[in-house]
This record gives structure tokens, C-alpha cells and sequence, in this order.
């Protein structure tokens, strides 16, 4: 137990909560890159860069999280996002096609059918793993985005899509917040509601736990798991909405790899693989968290690849501090009860 | 206290020096301490019981002797020498094996293989394994305890019983002196106890000495030469069976005298609640018709694996039955899932709580209202305070032992956590209640407050089917009690009619009943 759900009162204090731990982790992330970068590393240009490492990320991580809570995985929302950014590109084929806005209402329903065609593989063949079955719709779902595009890529979107939404920002307070960091900061406060103080979110969390006990207590959770992998589908189309604005092209490749990206920062907020576990805040503190983290590493070094590096260093500590934690209290109490007994 | 327990006594035969003794041991585990100047001693040739509520250290003493815990105080002697169990290779070198309740056995491999697995037969010195030397060893030691089964079976494919035996003679394999068994008869029938039994005793007339941990007291007094009382970790004492009655024992393990173990059920039998015409489902069973009322505790009994769960699970819409009818009150309904069974109005207490029945790292109060959280909602979302009132509610009504409602139930005993299921069930406001064996792994305490929990339901009109395997349940709580052999139900007795011979031929096999008049006799 890391003490992320419950209070096990074993973790002292401010401590005792992931929230906390993360909360304390960025601001002590903020001074150390500050100091070393007190010209560019500010708060101005972390919200610059938050289109960059937060928004499709953060989009993909939000409907991650409910496919981990219910104790699942769903490995090919990159390649959801691939083929309905594909499917918006060609179909709107340059202003040559469809209105922009079919063609972007095309890319949510893909993104609908293939959360759909993952949840009705889970729950009819609760044999197979849905890491495998996930496997499998991955692979097949970019295959498909590479039979429509072979290597070409389509872009040439409406300027309002590539300027305004992509790189637009409103003014607030004197500081310039990017538009499309507000369309995700506005989903989070919903989600709070909809996971931690709705009826189907508990249920979420029981099925997660135990589903054979969940089940037993009248909890449809086979309607829970459809629901997660449908909205998990949507959310990853919403991300590849983004991805197109702020990239103003598709290729086939797009979105590689940001599957894992998502279920890292999830984890990171307070999720398990095991179910049953999961935090919206902790989720929120989690992408800012990456964002700063990954901003300053890339103005230090410049370099892509010391990004996935501070990813698993970081799910390392975070994942390990609570539990060493545990292990040293636990230690500490026993060692009490020793003394009091040689006393005695 | 009857006497200290490293003292050597008289077994009625000879004098034996103890192979094993347990001297002074304490176990600390933070904030608790599990075992408190434990003493325990066992001689070759003997069967010794080891009796005590749930919590009270049996399975931590049991970890401590195999070496999965290091003790934090006393000593452990073998053949009067000190020994330290650093780990459980450790004192599997010195002859103790350990056969547990949940067994670790491998279902995808072979009976032999589950066998001699860490303790391989190989060609020789070299690195293969030797089958042929396997097999024949295998097959050589379940031939010696009597059994039938074939070495090449997959384990998964065995009854619980078979596998039971398949540990003892990977026990046997390693040369065990001292065998723990731990709750060997949980879940075996009365008949596939019985030749547990016997083979138990075999064992012990061979000279091996066995640690017996078992909640039936029956077991104790069947099979035991002594039996030590354990509470909080503490030693009560040991005493040959003959010295002692159940009800001592029983006052020894709770430390104070249970006055009624079985409440005085005085409701009346009102209308009908649940009829069921014709249920059958291929391979599991057949035409099962009965009828449930008001106010009424009806009994379903027989062998494990007669088809007694299934039929429950039938009912409760977990699986589906291929032909027959279930009428409500008159009314006649399909039933696809547990969702629509607690809709119309029947809930499942399931047989495994841990598994089935609870969300163990959740709180008490969260548990309890999950079957019904549209009673917590305001404004579409759930209130934590409404939640909060009614896990006090239940935690006061059932008296569930906890600090608060917040509490995870984990950390309850099995007694409470059995109330805390029963208390979810009762918010779903469904009349019939089937309750499949409601005190299995309940400590003896608990078990007398459960049947009053449940005697205090059916005088409210609720109608309660409870399966059971213990006979005396039946016996003392049931209006009427239904017996199924396999997979047919093969006798309706009423509360006049009941006794223990009629209870016991109606669920033997037909070809066995010869061998059951033995067994009750004998």
C-alpha cells in the first residue's frame, strides 16, 4: 500500500497523500531548474510549453485513467488518435473534401468505434488479457491509418484550427494561457465529479478492487469496462484533435508512443495496473509535474532522449518513496516494541 | 492451565520424548503482538489439535515453526536441540511440512510433478529429470495412503479432497517427521473427511507427529490425542481430549461460556416468497422444485459438490439455468444477472467472502453501501455524510467489532467481516436472503451472533435459504431442510422429522450408505 487511496496512517503528515507528494515535487522541480535557468525557465514559458507536453498527453492520460481504475489497460490509444487524425486529414482532403467540422466529427466517431471494438473484445473474452487484445487493435487501428496514407502526410487545416487553437492563448490576469490549455484544464473539474462523487465512478473503483465481489453486489461491470474503453477511445481522439492543430499535418506515425506516456503519468498521479486506484487531482499534479520536469530537461540539454530517461527515473522515486517510507516506520515501531519488552 | 506445556506426559502407551517443542516464542508485528510466551510441544505419534478463534496465532505460530517468520523471542527445539527455521527450506530439512488451508498447489501441472516439485528426481547427478523415476515414486507414495489417483492427472482436474492428498504425500516425499495441517477439512465433505481421517491416523501410527489446526470441533475430538487452547497470542493450555467437552473448549477459546450457542427460533411461517418449479442446469443439476416463505429458515444440505452453490448461483442469476421456472410471490421471473436478482428482490450472501463478498482494502461503510448508492445520492452525486450514517447504523445494529465504520475491513475478523456482508445485503430491502454457508471460517464467538442475526431476520418476515454442511446448523436453526445428492434434491424433512441419520442417508451416495451407517456409528 503507498497510501495513495486510503490513509494508512503509516505515511506521516502532508506526506501521507500522492496529491501531496507531487504537489511538493513540482514546486521543489520549479526552484532547482529555476535556479539553474533563471532567464528562460519561468512560469510564462512553462504555460508556452504546456501545449507541447501537456494537452494530447493529458487528453489520452484522462481517459487512461478509468480503463486503469477498472483494472484494465488499453494500449492502443495512440494509434486511435493516429487513424482519426488520418481520417479527419483526408476527409477533409485540404478544403477540397467535407466541412472541416464533419470531418472533425468524423474523427470523434472513429475514435468511438474503435473504444468501441476494444471494449466489446474485453468483455466478451474475459480469457484474453486486454494488454494483448489492445495489442492487437494498435497494430491494427495505425496499420489502417498507413493503408489510407501510405507515406504522405495531409495537413492544410482552416487557420483558425492551426493558429488560433493551436497556438492561440487568451489573456488572463496580464499572463498569456494558451487556448488549448484551457479546453483540458476545464475537462478536469467534470471528471472530478463524474470518478470520485458519482455512483457509476464508485462502482468503477469497486469493480477495480474486485470485480468478482462487484459483480456479485449487483454491479454491472461489464457496462462499467464498455463505458471506460468507449470514453477512453473519444478522449484519445479529442487528443489527436490537438496534436493536428498544433502540428498542422498527419502522417501515420503521429502520436507514436504516446500510449505509454499516458499510463506512466496516471501512475504517477496515483493509479495502479492492479485496479481499484486512481486520482483526477493526482492525475492534474502528475501532467504539470511532467511538463516541468521535461521543459527544463530539454532546455538544459536539448536533447529528446533525456525525456523518456527523467519519465522512468521519476515513476521510479515516486512509486518507491511511499513504499520505503512504510518499510522504515514499520521497522521503527517494531523496534519499540522490542525495547519495551527487554525493559519489562 | 492445567499443566506446563513442555512437561513430558504419558500418552496412555509410553512415555515419549517430544519431537518438537516450543519454548517461550514471541511474535511482534507492528502494533500487535501476534504470539506472547507461546509454549507448544509434540511427540512422535501423535495427532495434536490446536484450537482458537480466528486471530488468536495459530497461523502465525504455524509461520514461525516453517520458517516463514523469525520469532522475536524463545526458542524452537527439535528432538531436544535447538533449532533456528532461518527459512522455509530451512525447516523443510528438518521434517516439518506444511499443508495449507488455501493450497499451493499448481493446477497446470501434473500430480507428480506437484509432488517432487523443489525436490526433483533426477537422472543421477545431472541437470534432467528423471519422469519414469517421478512417476514411480509418485505413484508409490499415494498407493501407500490409499488412494487411486494417477500420478499423471493434472492437479487442477482433482477434487479439493484428492488434492489434500496429493499434499500429504508431497509432505511424505520430503520425509516429514511433524505434518501441520491447516483447516485439512474445510472443504471436504463429511464422507471425504472421514478418509482424511483415516489417513491422518495411518500417518500417525507410522510415528509421524501432526500439527491438526481445524475450526470443527469435531475434527478435535475425532481425531486429536491433546489439544492447546491459544487466545490473543497467548497460551491457554493443553489437555488430552478425553479431559475436555466441547463446551469447555469452546469457553476457553472465547474466554467466557457461550449460554446459547443457538438462538430460540420462534417466528411464524408466513406467506410463500420463492417457488421454484424444474430448475435444471446440464452437468450440475436437475429438477429442483421447493418452495421459500415468509419468516422461514430453510436448510440446503448435503455433500460438496451434491450441486448446492450452483443451485444458489442459479437463483441469484450469476449463472444461468437451461430450463425450469422461478416464481416471486406468485409471479413468475427470468433472472440474467445478480443485478436482477437484487432488483426483484434476492440476495446472495456468497460462499467465499473474501473473494466474493467483500472489497477488502475498502472501509466497512463503503462496502456497505455499495449495493445501494442511489440511496446516497444528493443532487446526483453521493454524500459522504449519508454514507457515514448508515455504516454507523449497521456497524450498531449487527454489533460488527470495528473502531469506526472507516475502518478496512481487512483488518476485521472473519466473524465481522461476514456481518459486514450481511449488513450490505440488508440495505437492498430484498426479502429473500440465501445465505450459502454463512459460518464457514467464523470463529465460535461470531458464530452464535450470526445465527441470532439470522433468527432475528426471519421473525421480521424475511425468508432465509441457508446453505450448510454443518449438520448441527441445520439441525438447530432450520424450519425445513432440503438434501441434495447429486445434483437432485433427494429428501424434504421438516423440523419433526429431523435427525442426524435421516439428514446423512438422504445426502450419502445411494451405493455408500452402508459405508455412512459405519461412519455414524462407528
Amino acid at each position: 500500500m503507498t497510501g495513495a487511496q486510503k490513509p494508512t496512517g503509516r505515511i506521516p503528515g502532508f506526506l501521507r497523500r500522492r496529491e501531496w507528494l507531487l504537489a511538493v515535487l513540482i514546486v521543489i522541480v520549479y526552484f532547482v531548474f529555476n535556479s539553474q535557468l533563471p532567464e528562460s525557465y519561468t512560469v510564462v514559458n512553462l504555460l508556452n510549453q504546456s501545449r507541447v507536453y501537456m494537452v494530447d498527453v493529458g487528453f489520452m492520460a484522462v481517459g487512461m485513467l478509468m480503463v486503469l481504475i477498472l483494472g484494465d489497460i488499453d494500449i492502443s490509444v495512440a494509434s486511435i488518435a493516429a487513424l482519426a487524425s488520418t481520417v479527419m486529414a483526408v476527409t477533409y482532403n485540404a478544403g477540397q473534401g467535407l466541412p472541416f467540422l464533419v470531418s472533425v466529427g468524423l474523427m470523434l466517431l472513429v475514435g468511438l468505434v474503435c473504444g468501441l471494438i476494444n471494449g466489446l473484445l474485453v468483455t466478451r473474452f474475459h480469457e484474453l488479457f486486454p494488454m494483448i487484445i489492445t495489442l492487437a487493435t494498435q497494430t491494427l487501428y495505425r496499420g489502417i491509418a498507413y493503408i489510407i496514407l501510405k507515406d504522405q502526410s495531409a495537413g492544410s487545416f482552416p487557420s483558425w484550427f492551426s493558429k488560433d487553437l493551436g497556438y492561440g492563448s487568451v489573456r488572463i490576469l496580464g499572463v498569456e494561457v494558451p487556448l488549448m490549455l484551457i479546453c483540458i484544464l476545464a475537462v478536469f473539474p467534470l471528471y472530478y465529479l463524474w470518478i470520485h462523487r458519482t455512483a457509476p465512478g464508485r462502482r468503477m473503483f469497486a469493480a477495480g478492487t474486485n470485480i468478482t465481489a462487484s459483480r456479485y453486489s449487483g454491479v454491472r461491470t461489464d457496462r462499467l469496462k464498455m463505458t471506460a474503453f468507449v470514453f477512453n477511445g473519444v478522449m484519445a481522439a479529442v487528443a489527436g484533435i490537438f496534436l493536428c492543430s498544433r502540428t498542422g499535418s498527419v502522417k501515420y506515425t503521429i502520436a507514436a508512443g504516446f500510449e505509454m506516456q499516458a499510463i506512466a503519468v496516471a501512475i504517477l498521479g496515483g493509479a495502479s495496473t492492479s485496479g481499484g486506484r486512481g486520482s483526477v487531482v493526482g492525475l492534474l499534479l502528475a501532467l504539470v509535474l511532467m511538463t516541468a520536469l521535461k521543459n527544463g530537461l530539454m532546455l538544459l540539454y536539448n536533447d529528446a532522449f533525456i525525456l523518456n530517461l527523467s519519465i522512468g527515473l521519476m515513476l521510479i522515486l515516486i512509486v518507491l518513496v511511499p513504499n520505503l517510507w512504510n518499510m522504515y516506520r514499520s521497522m521503527r515501531t517494531l523496534r519499540r516494541q522490542r525495547l519495551a519488552i527487554s525493559k519489562s | 492451565m492445567t499443566q506446563q506445556a513442555h512437561s513430558t506426559r504419558t500418552l496412555g502407551r509410553e512415555t515419549v520424548a517430544p519431537v518438537l517443542q516450543v519454548e517461550h516464542i514471541s511474535k511482534l508485528f507492528p502494533g500487535i503482538k501476534a504470539l506472547d510466551d507461546v509454549h507448544f510441544d509434540l511427540r512422535p505419534g501423535e495427532i495434536h489439535a490446536l484450537v482458537g478463534e480466528n486471530g488468536a496465532g495459530k497461523s502465525t505460530l504455524i509461520k514461525v515453526l516453517t520458517g516463514v517468520h523469525q520469532p522475536d523471542g524463545g526458542r524452537i527445539l527439535m528432538d531436544g536441540k535447538p533449532v533456528v527455521m532461518t527459512d522455509p527450506l530451512v525447516a523443510r530439512r528438518h521434517g516439518i511440512a506444511a499443508i495449507y488451508q488455501h493450497l499451493a498447489a499448481y493446477p497446470h501441472l501434473s500430480v507428480a510433478e506437484n509432488i517432487f516439485m523443489c525436490n526433483e528426481q533426477r537422472q543421477g547427478k545431472g541437470p534432467f529429470i528423471s519422469w519414469r523415476t517421478t512417476h514411480r515414486r509418485a505413484e508409490e507414495l499415494l498407493r501407500s495412503l490409499g488412494s487411486t489417483i494417477s500420478p499423471g492427472e493434472l492437479m487442477g482436474a482433482l477434487s479439493v479432497a484428492q488434492q489434500q492428498i496429493a499434499e500429504i504425500a508431497k509432505a511424505l516425499s520430503q520425509e516429514a517427521r511433524v505434518l501441520i495441517m491447516d483447516e485439512p477439512t474445510a472443504a471436504l465433505s463429511r464422507r471425504e473427511s472421514e478418509e482424511l481421517y483415516n489417513i491422518v491416523r495411518r500417518l500417525r501410527d507410522q510415528g509421524t507427529a501432526i500439527i491438526l489446526i481445524s475450526h470443527r470441533l469435531e475434527d478435535t475430538f475425532t481425531l486429536a490425542d491433546r489439544v492447546s487452547v491459544l487466545r490473543d497470542g497467548r497460551s491457554i493450555g493443553t489437555w488430552q481430549v478425553e479431559e475436555v467437552t466441547a463446551d469447555t473448549l469452546v469457553s476457553h477459546m472465547v474466554g467466557r461460556s457461550i449460554d446459547q450457542y443457538y438462538p430460540n427460533k420462534s417466528s411464524q411461517v408466513g406467506e410463500e416468497l420463492l417457488r421454484v418449479e424444474g430448475l435444471s442446469r446440464t452437468g450440475f443439476f436437475g429438477d429442483i422444485s421447493f418452495s421459500l416463505h415468509a419468516g422461514e429458515i430453510l436448510g440446503l444440505t448435503g455433500l460438496v459438490g451434491a450441486g448446492r452453490t450452483e443451485v444458489v448461483e442459479a437463483l441469484c442469476g450469476v449463472t444461468c439455468p437451461d430450463t425450469g421456472q422461478i416464481y416471486l410471490k406468485g409471479h413468475p421471473v427470468t433472472i440474467h444477472s445478480p443485478h436482477d436478482a437484487l432488483k426483484q428482490g434476492i440476495s446472495l450472501l456468497p460462499e467465499d467472502r473474501q473473494k466474493q463478498g467483500l472489497l477488502l482494502p475498502w472501509s466497512i461503510q463503503h462496502n456497505i453501501t455499495l449495493l445501494r448508492l442511489d440511496q446516497h445520492l444528493k443532487g446526483g452525486l453521493l454524500s459522504y455524510p449519508s454514507e457515514c450514517k448508515v455504516g454507523e447504523e449497521y456497524v450498531r445494529l449487527l454489533s460488527i467489532k470495528a473502531q469506526t465504520p472507516q475502518e478496512p475491513v481487512e483488518s476485521l475478523s472473519g466473524g465481522n467481516q461476514q456481518k459486514v456482508v450481511i449488513a450490505k445485503l440488508l440495505t437492498a430491502d430484498a426479502r429473500i436472503l440465501i445465505m450459502d454457508e454463512p459460518t464457514k471460517g467464523v470463529d465460535v464467538g461470531s458464530k452464535a451472533a450470526i445465527y441470532q442475526i439470522m433468527v432475528d431476520l426471519a421473525a421480521q418476515g424475511y425468508g432465509i435459504l441457508m446453505v450448510s454442511s454443518e449438520m448441527p446448523e441445520v439441525l438447530n436453526l432450520c424450519d425445513r431442510a432440503l438434501v441434495m445428492r447429486s445434483g437432485r434434491i433427494s429428501a424434504m424433512l421438516r423440523r419433526q422429522e429431523f435427525t442426524p441419520e435421516k439428514l446423512l442417508s438422504a445426502a450419502l451416495p445411494l451405493s455408500a450408505e452402508r459405508k455412512g451407517e459405519e461412519v455414524l456409528h462407528g
